[in-house]
C-alpha cells in the first residue's frame, strides 16, 4: 500500500473519516462505557476494508461511508468551550493593550 | 475613522499572545498587562504526566515501553488508526480540538506534549475541567 501514489492523501483522508465517525458516535453516546462498544464496531468496519487497494472500489466505499455519516450526523455536536462554536469562543477576549491613539491630533481633524 | 480605529485595535489585539509565560525579547517592550493570564496555565511537567496518563489507558500500549521519547508507530506499535484514537483522547484530556493536518504530524509522545504546550487553549484546560464534570464521565 505504501508504494501507491495516493497513499499519503489517502491515509490522511481515512484518518479524518475515522475520526469523524468516532466523534459523531461520541456526540450521540456521551457515556464512555457505552460508547466504547460503538468505537470498536467502527474500528471493525475500517479493519474489514483494510486490504482493499482498488481505487474504484475504495471510491464507492468512501462515498457510501460519507453518505452513512451524513445521515446520522448529530445536530448539536459537542464542541470544546474555547473553540469555534463553543460556549466560550471569543468571550473574555483580552482588552486592547496597544498604544493609545490621539485622534484629535491626527491630520484628518 | 471609527472603522480605521476598529481595524487598528483588532489588529493590535490579535498580535498579543494569550499566554506568554516565556516572554521573548520582542515582547519585553510591551506593557506587562499583556501577559495577565499567564499564571493560569499548566506547566510542562503537568502536561507531560497527563499525556502519559492518557496513553497508559490504551490496552495496546505497553506501559513499560512508554516514555516521553517513544514514537507511536515504531516504539509503541500503534497503527495510524490507533494514532487517531490517541489524538482524540489527548484532545478530550485537554479540552482542545486538533485539526486533521496537525494531528497527522503528531507521531510521538513528545510531539503531543509540545503541541499542547504551544496551544493556549490546551494549557488553560484546568479551569474547564471543573466546569464540565460530565466530559470525563466513565473514563
Amino acid at each position: 500500500m505504501s508504494n501507491s501514489a495516493f497513499s499519503a492523501a489517502h491515509r490522511l483522508y481515512v484518518k479524518s473519516l475515522y475520526k469523524r465517525y468516532l466523534k459523531n458516535s461520541l456526540d450521540w453516546t456521551i457515556m464512555r462505557d457505552q460508547w466504547r462498544a460503538q468505537a470498536l464496531d467502527i474500528r471493525a468496519d475500517f479493519e474489514r476494508n483494510r486490504h482493499i487497494h482498488d481505487p474504484r472500489e475504495l471510491a464507492t466505499i468512501f462515498a457510501k461511508a460519507e453518505e452513512d455519516l451524513a445521515a446520522k450526523q448529530h445536530p448539536d455536536p459537542v464542541i470544546q468551550p474555547l473553540f469555534p462554536g463553543g460556549t466560550k469562543w471569543e468571550r473574555n477576549a483580552p482588552p486592547p493593550t496597544g498604544p493609545i491613539i490621539d485622534h484629535e491630533a491626527l491630520e484628518h481633524h | 475613522m471609527s472603522f480605521a480605529r476598529f481595524a487598528l485595535r483588532t489588529a493590535s489585539r490579535a498580535s498579543y499572545p494569550r499566554v506568554s509565560l516565556t516572554v521573548a525579547n520582542r515582547w519585553s517592550r510591551l506593557p506587562p498587562r499583556s501577559s495577565f493570564s499567564a499564571a493560569a496555565g499548566l506547566s510542562k511537567d503537568q502536561i507531560e504526566s497527563r499525556v502519559l496518563e492518557v496513553l497508559k489507558g490504551f490496552e495496546k500500549v505497553d506501559p513499560s515501553k512508554l516514555v516521553t521519547s517513544s514514537r507511536f508507530a515504531e516504539d509503541l506499535g500503534l497503527d495510524s488508526l490507533d494514532a487517531v484514537e490517541v489524538v482524540m483522547a489527548v484532545e478530550e484530556e485537554f479540552s482542545i480540538e486538533i485539526p486533521d493536518a496537525e494531528a497527522d504530524e503528531i507521531t510521538s509522545v513528545q510531539q503531543a506534549i509540545d503541541y499542547i504546550a504551544k496551544t493556549p487553549e490546551g494549557t488553560l484546560q484546568a479551569i474547564f475541567t471543573l466546569l464540565l464534570p460530565f466530559a470525563s464521565a466513565g473514563e
